[in-house]
This record gives C-alpha cells, structure tokens and sequence, in this order.
C-alpha cells in the first residue's frame, strides 16, 4: 500500500514538472517572435538582486509552508526590460537559493528550492504573451493592463503552489487553492499596486522608480508577515493549550483537534466565513476546557458552562463563550439559544466519541437516530456529507 | 500647562504666519487642483488609518507634504502641513487647544522652513518642470532632512517644556533618530507622488497610497493583538492549572518572580518578557501527571517521580508547536536542571544551561518554598531566602539567587501581590 502511494506521489511529481516545462516550451515555441534578444546587463544584475530579496520576507501559511511572492519583481520586469533578461535573473536567483545553506527558518531541501526556480520561470513565461499583446498602450490605460496582468501573474502562482505542496507533500488537511490564496490577497494586492506603480513612472524614473518600490514592497509585506504571524501564533498556542488540558484524560487525546477540523470543515459547508470560522474552530478547540480538574463523567454539560466562564474572561476569546456554553443543547428552541455554531461544535464532539468507540459507520447511524431541532439535523446532514467525502471507504 | 509653552507656542505661531506669509508671496500655487488632491488624500489617510510598520508613528502626512513641496511648491507644503495637522482623533481625545495650536503651527513652520532650503538650493516645482529633478536631488535631500529635524527639534523642546525635562533627554528618550528610517522611506513615497501628480496619473496615486493605508489599518490590529497575546496565554494557563488548588496560581507568580529577577540581574528588554513568557507556560506539561501524584501528601512512588521529572519535556515538545514561540522552548525544557549536574532531564551543569533557565529555575523554586502544597505549609519569607541561600551553587545559580536576593524586599520581589 505503501509502494503504491509512493508511486503514485513519484507519477504525480513527474506530472506536475512536465506541466511546467511544457508551459515554458509552448510559449517558447508558439509566442516567441522569433531571434533571441540579448539580454539587458543592468537589468539581469538589479532583477536578480530583486528576486533574491523577496525571499527575505517569505510568508508563512498556517501549516507550516514558506511561500515566496515575487510578483512585484516579476511583473513589473514584463514591462520594463525583455523576457531573456526576466528568465536569466530568475534561473541566478535560483542558483543563489540553492547555495545557500539551510537555516532553522528555512528548511525547504536543495531540490525543492529547484523545483520554486522552474516553477517561476514557467508563471513569468505564460504571463507574458498576455503582457505583449497589451505592451503599446500609454497614459493610464498602462496601469489597467499591468492590473490585468498581474490578477493572471497571481492566480497561476497560487495554481502552481498549491499544486506543488499537494505533490510534495502527503496531505494532512486543507491544502487547496483558496487555503494558499486567504491569508495571501493583501500581500497580493500590495504587489500588484506597487508593479502597477512602477510602469506608470517608469519613463521618468527609470530604474530608480523600481528600486524605490521594491523597498517599499519589501517593507508592506514585512509588515504583513508580523501580523500572519501573531494571527497563527494566536491559533497555535490555543491548539497547544487544548492538547495540554487533554493530557489529563488521556482516552480524549486528540479529541479537541479532530472536533476543530470537522468543525471548521462543516461551517463552511453552512456558509461560515472569516472570523466566525475562526471562533468556530476556538470554540471547538477549547469546548471541553472546563472539563479540567473534574475528572468525572458529565453528561448534563456542566462543564460546557464551566468553560464558557473560563474563556469568558479572556479578552480575545470573549465571542467564543457562548459557543461553547450551548455545545450541549440539541435544540434551538430552548433557553437560552445555542448559536448554530455551538450546536455544530456539539454534533462534531458527539460523532467524534462515537466514532472513537465504534467507527465512523455505527457512529452516523447513532448521529442519525439521536434526537435534536431542526439545526442539528441539517447540521448531521452536512455531517454526513463531510464524512463520506473525507473517508477512506473499507 | 506651564506658561511657557503658551509663550513657546506663539512665538511658533508667530514665526509660522511671517513664514507662509512671505511663501504665499513667492511661491503661489499655479494649480491648485493636486494640491487639493494631496489634501483628500491626506485627510482621509490621517483619519481612517494608523501606524506604520516602521519604527516609530511618523504618519503618511509627512509624505504628503513633502509630495506638495516638490510638486507645487513651498506654499503648497505649508498649506498641507496645516491640512494634515487637523485630526479627528486628537478633537474625540480632547486633547487640549493649546498643544494642537502648537502642533499646526510647528508643522506649518517646518513645511516652510524645509520649502525655503529646497528652493534655496535650486529646486523647481515638478508641475511646472515636467519629468525631472535634474540639477536638484541636493535639494529634495536637503528639503526633506530640513523638515524632518526642524520636526524634530520643535516637538522635542515643546515636550522638554511640557514634562520639565532637558531637552537632551527628552530626544534620548523618544528615539526621534529611530524615526529616520521610516522619514526616508516616507521622503521616498512622497517622492514617487509628486512624480505622479507632474503626470497627472490620478489612478497611480490612488493604487501608491491604496497598500500603505491597508497595512497601516492592518498592522494597527497587529499592534494590538501583540500587546494582548501575553495576557491571553495568562488567562488560559490560570485556567487551566485552576484544577488543583495546591499550584492555582503558581505560573502567574513564578512570571512576576522571573520578570524582576531577569531585570535585576540587568538582562535585556527582550530577554525579560522571554523569560516571562517562559514562566508561564512551564508547567503546561505538568497537566498530564495525574491529580493524584501532583497532590499527594505521602512519598512519591519511583515510577511517579519517574513521571513528574517528564514535565519539562512533556512541556518543551507541546510548546514547540508554536512557532511564536520557539525561543522559550529550551528554556522550559531545562528549568529542572541543577548546576551541578544532578538535575533533569539531560542532567546540564554549569554554563551548559540556559540562561534564563536559570532565571526561571531560582523563581520557580522561591514561589514552590512560598506557597502551601498538601504534604506541608508554605515556608516565611526569611526561611525561603536562607534555603536559596544554602542551595546556591548546587541546585541554584549562585549569581542568580545573589540578584534574586537583592531585590529589595518591599514587596517588590512579589510585585505587590
């Protein structure tokens, strides 16, 4: 089984480079207009300068990847100096990623960072012939093109990343191209307005105008980075915590993460969004915390009101308490009203402990027979939705 | 208010309307179209947005200003600077009538001033020399470090004034030179402005300012969630460790303890809020070491001694999961060690472990001796002190119970608890 799956991830990697060496060749041979053109000296030295600092401020996603955004550089090169030039200062970037060694905060391996090359050279190659086509124009009419450029630049760099983590690594959650995109727009925008920017001056700044907006990009994105940051280190520590209140019950190990992805996993099918999915996956997270130092079953859901006011009191999970104060209500009729938040937090402990003791098949069926409103049914409808999709069928 | 910051204030003033008169006189505006432009551009961006990733909170008025300068001139810089000095936050704050007379005022002042050095040296309005500085970086330089330190020295001998201070110290303590390195990048943006406006690309302004004010309003939340994340963390691990009645409160106070002794001890800012962090959270592995072990009045079986002396690690490998917090994790993984080698669990000596391990080891220790457990009642002061004494050197680092026991006693090694 294991061969198998090693296989396949081999298949799919040599897929993924094919796809990428193919896009390269294509717009080499079809776009081309023909003669090389030589490339420009100032331009491969200040470009690949450029591209070699933009993996200073790489961000970091929630679970754990690096991502480089070089679209500013790229995008703005397109303009500015000739595709060889673009294409030679990327591949020496490249070469700078590959000699130095790796860091405690840099641990992508030697081929990876080969693989990241390949996969920019091939995004600046189909970005280009869309740039051609649009490269006469003057005035204003110069920032709407580099704006439309630069929307394409972004959603076949999100595309290739998010293909290439899938093929690099076994997946262990949400891996798809909106996850790689969410935490990413804003640094995305601030490198395109900043491209964009840069075009437009161009012609009476020169090189200088580039310069002067790579700092600036360069400290926009910092900025952005700490903020990820604290966001993550917010949701770790919380993860953290949760696992350390479940030391103590050691039949519970891991429950609180398994309710929290389901969680999370079900309110986006309800239509939850933003920051309600984000308490959402608080709520589930901490929804046993006051089970602490009461070791003792507790059926009637005493503890999801002792856990309310403990989180309570904590400025930043204030919102989360009343979603873990109704995890045990089954019904939205009674008083006080769970939020349907709460009532999702409370389907997904349920099915969790039940598919712990019988597996996930008896665990639906029991989901189904148990009583509860009108919310927890659709909510065990989607449940069961979410379950067959995610399950490896025996 | 001290009398003379309102003498200060007028003859600012005073020396404000002399300047912008005669700039008016000069430099009139041949179009006043961008500079209205600017005005939007800053009003709204003081108003709706906050600080800025760089040091100090230098707002984005100084690059519009200077944006004004270069484009259309010194009296167009005054009239922004006067424009910008107008914030709704500071009328909500009711921040006295005084201090925003003066803070307009010394605006307008610097404005003029730097306008003055800039045109000085030979520098011509982008609008009506279309395309370039040439022949005048000297003088967009000059005209930014002109208003940049005339800024600087007035705010600076206004809040000598104001605290009763000198004013050397005054500029030591504010860090104004920090705030150099975010002017230059401001100098920068209003830079690419004013070459903007000279080609009257509209749209380009917007999307050069549109990124700026994202991060600024986002990097506001940043601010704010940073100074909370310690309070949060405090809150969930009381909560957490509130199951047992013997240790409620124990991390809250071995942080104080360790907070004062890493200041003490004279050791960096950075390092202080390490160590306190560190404190709270060094006992998390000591939830999955059952109830009864952590409270039982009687001698500890081996295999439950076996199972306490895991807590750091237990500790260290959960911590490590929060990249925010990589930093403490060594330290948590060795408050247990001893300096001479007969600690747990990789048995350093000496040198060999961290610092602030040791830092957290002597707080630790003080508040087990303080506090009642089960098994005994909590030690006197005097006696807790006497026993660090007697473990300096074997259990404890000796330097550090000798800082430790220098904190003057007034409940200020307890911090007021």
């Amino acid at each position: 089984m294991a061969r198998v799956r090693g296989i396949a991830r081999t298949a799919a990697l040599a897929a993924y480079m094919f796809a990428l060496f193919a896009s390269i060749a294509t717009v080499g041979i079809v776009a081309y207009p023909g003669s090389l053109e030589p490339p420009n000296r100032l331009w491969t030295i200040v470009l690949a300068i450029a591209f070699s600092l933009t993996r200073l401020v790489r961000t970091r996603l929630p679970r754990g990847d690096e991502v480089r955004i070089d679209e500013m550089v790229g995008l703005s090169a397109l303009w500015l100096t000739n595709i060889e030039t673009i294409v030679i200062s990327i591949v020496l970037s490249g070469l700078v990623d590959v000699l130095t060694p790796r860091t405690p905060t840099a641990h992508s391996s030697r081929g990876e960072r080969l693989l990241d090359t390949v996969r920019r050279v091939a995004v600046v190659s189909l970005v280009y012939p869309a740039v051609s086509l649009s490269r006469g124009q003057m005035g204003e009419r110069l920032l709407f093109g580099v704006l439309g450029a630069g929307v394409l630049y972004v959603a076949l760099d999100v595309l290739a990343v998010s293909t290439q983590q899938r093929v690099l690594v076994p997946s262990d959650g949400p891996r798809g191209v909106v996850s790689v995109f969410r935490p990413l727009a804003s640094i995305y925008l601030v490198h395109i307005a900043m491209a964009a920017v840069v075009v437009r001056v161009s012609s009476m700044l020169g090189v200088g105008a580039f310069l002067i907006a790579l700092l600036m990009t360069l400290i926009l994105q910092n900025g952005l980075n700490l903020y990820l940051r604290i966001r993550r280190a917010y949701a770790e520590t919380i993860d953290v915590l949760a696992q350390a209140a479940e030391l103590d019950r050691p039949a519970d190990a891991g429950h609180a993460r398994r309710v929290a992805d389901l969680s999370i996993a079900l309110g986006r099918r309800l239509g939850m969004a933003g920051i309600d999915l984000e308490q959402l996956g608080y709520a589930a997270l901490l929804h046993d915390v006051g089970r602490i130092g009461h070791p003792e079953a507790d059926s009637g859901g005493e503890h999801a009101v002792r856990g309310a006011q403990i989180v309570e009191s904590i400025p930043f999970l204030s919102p989360v308490a009343p979603l873990i104060a109704g995890h045990h209500c089954v019904d939205e009729t009674s008083d006080p009203a769970p939020a349907t938040g709460a009532i999702v937090v409370g389907v997904c402990s349920d099915f969790d402990r039940l598919r712990s003791k019988h597996g996930s098949t008896i665990a639906l069926q029991r989901m189904v027979a148990s009583e509860g409103g009108v919310v927890r049914r659709r909510v065990i409808g989607e449940l069961i939705r979410v379950v067959a999709a995610t399950e490896v069928r025996p | 208010m001290p009398r003379a910051m309102h003498t200060y204030t007028y003859a600012v003033c005073a020396l404000a309307g002399i300047v912008t008169a005669a700039l008016f006189l000069a430099y009139p505006i041949p179009n006043w179209l961008p500079v209205v432009a600017l005005l939007v551009l800053d009003f709204v961006t003081e108003n709706f947005v906050f600080e800025l990733p760089i040091a100090g909170s230098v707002s984005l008025a100084f690059a519009v200003t200077y944006a004004a300068l270069l484009h259309s001139g010194p009296f167009a810089a005054v009239v922004c600077a006067l424009a910008g000095s107008t914030n709704l936050q500071e009328f909500r704050e009711g921040k006295p009538a005084i201090l925003r007379l003066f803070n307009a005022a010394q605006l307008a002042l610097s404005a003029g001033l730097a306008g003055l050095a800039y045109s000085a040296l030979g520098g011509t309005m982008l609008s009506q020399n279309v395309g370039s500085l040439q022949g005048a970086p000297a003088a967009a330089v000059a005209g930014a470090l002109v208003f940049f330190i005339a800024n600087v020295l007035f705010v600076g001998y206004g809040s000598s004034i104001i605290s009763g201070r000198p004013v050397l110290e005054v500029f030591r303590e504010q860090g104004f030179l920090s705030y150099g390195s975010s002017v230059l990048v401001l100098a920068l943006l209003g830079f690419v402005m004013a070459t903007l406006l000279a080609m009257e690309s509209w749209a380009g302004l917007l999307l050069l300012v549109l990124p700026f004010a994202l991060v600024r309003r986002i990097f506001r939340v940043y601010l704010e969630l940073s100074e909370a994340y310690t309070a949060t963390v405090r809150s969930l691990v009381s909560a957490i460790e509130a199951k047992d009645p013997y240790t409620r409160g124990h991390s809250e106070r071995v942080a104080v303890y360790a907070r004062r002794l890493a200041e003490a001890a004279g050791l960096s800012a950075t390092d202080a809020s390490l160590v306190e962090r560190a404190a709270l959270l060094h006992d998390v592995g000591k939830i999955g070491v059952r109830l009864s072990t952590l409270t039982s009045p009687k001698h500890l079986s081996a295999g439950e001694v076996r199972e306490i002396r895991e807590h750091p690690t237990i500790g260290g490998d959960l911590i490590q999961q929060v990249e925010f917090l990589s930093d403490v994790v060594p330290v948590i993984r060795h408050h247990h060690e001893h300096v001479d080698g007969a600690g747990y669990p990789a048995g350093l000596s000496g040198e060999e472990i961290p610092l602030l391990s040791r830092v957290l080891a002597v707080a630790d220790a003080y508040d087990a001796m303080t506090s009642d457990r089960a098994y005994r009642p909590g030690m006197e002061e005097r006696e807790a002190l006497a026993e660090l004494k007697r473990v300096a050197g074997s259990q404890l680092d000796a330097a550090m119970v000798g800082y430790f026991l220098a904190i003057p006693s007034d409940s200020s090694r307890t911090g007021g608890q």
